[in-house]
């Protein structure tokens, strides 16, 4: 333990401020006590105290839902992951795949890719993030996650999330149906435009 | 079933990242992620960039677990705060060390008086720290805010603790002086 004199307590005051559980090797007993018997220590930890407490007002505001972070940035590792490949090659890869949700997620591979390509804006990332929602079988709010960090653009993930909401929308209604309806009545591509990129590819 | 659980050591966590245990991972973020981003955010980038260090870190944690080596010393938290401090830096230079005030606009229910005379004092608050030249800044957030020792902070920072001692007494002075030229604060 340290003694206790005027210079250690100015010292270990200017570097820990006034809550004492953050002073080292010191006993609070004692330090309280020089304190009563010190008007420049009473002083001086006053005007500790008070700066304390004003710096208690830094409050930190509410982080996004952590679970959410946590996918978002799994997301981002699966992305990483991939090898960077032209698009082409991968759909073909899983179209080979046969399997549950297949036909979803390349559903959603064309649908999103055709909408980003309508625009001008397909890249390597957005192409990459759809590879790896529909590799993944991923739900939707995967999917979501993962285009909040592939996609730089705000516009691009409007996009996604106009289509997205639509899936959820219409339970009952087919993708296929859906990415259809969605294409044609927002961005006027209809099967040939996809067919098309396909061949381009 | 899973074999990692919230009693492991941030140790054993890290061994298996190493080994690409998604698990592991999981269990490692959900124990830092809330952390960090207040320490990011208190390091002087607004609510989003603090989001993305925080992103940032854990995908470079998962990238470079491998590189962290008990024997060296350092503790994985003070690993993760390093990371994640030298990306805020980086962040604060690009924006020119602008102080971002977007998560600190009174929404219409925060407007009592009571509330108002707070969001103000958190205003003065967050700009004097921000002011704060960057390692006093950053010693003032790791010991004060995150309750890092000063020898932990002395790790995050690659430097030594009579080092850290001297940048948070400065801290501590130039705010003292700062705040108290803003009525109400102090």
């Amino acid at each position: 333990m340290k003694k206790i004199d005027l210079k250690t307590f100015e010292y270990l005051l200017s570097v820990h401020g006034a809550d004492l559980s953050r002073w080292p090797d010191v006993d609070a007993r004692e330090v309280l006590a020089f304190i009563d018997d010190n008007a420049d220590a009473k002083a001086q930890f006053a005007q500790a105290e008070t700066l304390d407490a004003a710096l208690a007002f830094y409050a930190v505001p509410e982080m996004t839902d952590a679970d959410k972070m946590t996918a978002v940035t799994e997301g981002a590792i699966a992305a990483e992951a991939l090898p960077v490949t032209p698009l082409f090659p991968v759909w073909m890869k899983m179209a080979r795949r046969a399997g549950v949700g297949l036909a979803v997620c390349v559903a959603l591979m064309i649908g999103g890719t055709a909408i980003l390509k309508s625009r001008g804006d397909l890249n390597p990332q957005n192409t990459q993030a759809l590879v790896v929602a529909a590799q993944q079988t991923a739900t939707t709010e995967d999917i979501e996650a993962v285009l909040v960090i592939a996609a730089a653009d705000i516009r691009e993930q409007q996009q996604m999330q106009e289509l997205l909401n639509l899936l959820k929308t219409n339970p009952d209604q087919s993708i296929d149906d859906a990415i259809d309806k969605f294409l044609i009545d927002q961005y006027t591509i209809d099967e040939q435009d996809i067919l098309q990129m396909f061949s381009e590819g | 079933m899973r074999d990692v659980n919230d009693n492991q050591s941030d140790a054993d966590l890290i061994a298996k990242i190493v080994m690409q245990d998604s698990d592991a991972f999981r269990c490692l973020s959900e124990r830092y992620m809330k952390m960090l981003f207040s320490a990011a955010y208190r390091l002087g980038v607004d609510r989003q960039q603090a989001e993305d260090i925080v992103q940032d870190t854990m995908l470079k944690v998962w990238q470079k677990a491998d590189q962290w080596k008990p024997e060296k010393g350092a503790a994985v938290k003070t690993w993760l705060y390093r990371i994640a401090y030298n990306q805020a830096v980086d962040v604060r230079r690009k924006q020119k060390q602008t102080v971002p005030i977007d998560d600190m606009n009174l929404t219409a229910q925060d407007k009592t008086d009571e509330n108002m005379e707070d969001q103000q004092r958190t205003l003065f608050v967050r700009k004097a720290i921000n002011d704060l030249p960057e390692r006093q800044r950053t010693a003032l957030v790791l010991c004060h805010y995150q309750g890092l020792s000063n020898g932990e902070a002395a790790d995050v920072m690659g430097s030594t603790v009579k080092a850290i001692e001297g940048l948070l007494v400065r801290a501590r002075k130039t705010l003292y002086e700062d705040l108290k030229t803003q009525k109400g604060v102090l």
